[in-house]
């Protein structure tokens, strides 16, 4: 019996085998349903798409044209997230050196966020449809 | 949609909607344990919205911590919600952030409460 891959088989399998060693599992229809791809996943995936795309191809040497950071906007001197839109921008020609030194996290911040975006594409265009 | 009035009263919206299409086809026996294991696993949306708000005390990314999205978790802490611009985001989503998580898991109890609780269509046709 072939499961879509969102399945944990290992877990329903065993399950189904404990209770009754003859049942099928047809997890295609389970109970009927089939989840709709979610529209919700794909907007926050291009949502972060479009961050990573406008903070990558803004040129980092530049001093700031825009200062997006709030704390800043409320008189504080800054917060632990600034920086990290022109660290972004070296990482994105290569720079590792120079991005670490201006946003130690930005190495690990992208590839947090490459793996967050995967994993909304690979759920908003999964075989799962509600009627 | 009677089931899920039936054993799920507290459901509303969305939620109610989604849960009650997957109810439909389960005998009482099933929706009844599904009811009991998907009040464990759903999250609360307005303790998501308020997690998001602690970022405003400077500690972010508590509710993508609270949606098992550890790796976003980190991110938002350690650069404070991207300079806030990304807890602005999640308070204006923090429904869909939850629907989404909760849709997720509905799904998965209700492959488990079919492997669990077999009922005797599926299973007496051999």
């Amino acid at each position: 019996m072939k499961l879509p891959s969102y399945v944990d088989s290992s877990h329903v399998a065993v399950m189904s085998q404990a209770i009754d060693p003859n049942a099928t599992l047809d997890s295609h229809a389970v109970f009927g349903i089939r989840m709709r791809s979610s529209p919700q996943a794909l907007m926050e995936a291009v949502l972060w798409m479009v961050g990573l795309a406008a903070v990558g191809s803004a040129d980092p040497t530049l001093p700031s044209a825009i200062d997006l950071c709030l704390f800043k906007a409320v008189g504080l001197p800054g917060c632990p997230g600034c920086g990290l839109g022109h660290a972004m921008g070296y990482l994105f020609r290569g720079e590792w050196l120079l991005a670490v030194q201006t946003h130690w996290f930005s190495p690990v911040v992208l590839g947090i966020l490459i793996t967050r975006i995967t994993s909304l594409l690979r759920h908003a265009f999964s075989e799962r449809s509600l009627p | 949609m009677s089931k899920v009035i039936k054993y799920m009263p507290e459901l509303q919206g969305d939620e109610q909607l989604t849960i009650a299409r997957i109810m439909t086809e389960m005998s009482e026996e099933q929706a009844e344990q599904f009811a009991r294991v998907y009040r464990e696993r759903r999250k609360d949306e307005t303790t998501v919205l308020l997690t998001t708000l602690l970022a405003f005390v400077g500690i972010a990314g508590v509710n993508r911590f609270y949606l098992g999205q550890a790796g976003m978790g980190i991110a938002y802490l350690f650069t404070a919600g991207f300079c806030l611009i990304g807890t602005i985001v999640d308070i204006f989503n923090y429904k869909s952030l939850t629907g989404g998580y909760n849709e997720k898991q509905a799904l998965d109890v209700s492959m488990v409460i079919q492997g669990a609780f077999p009922s005797q269509l599926q299973t007496g046709d051999e």
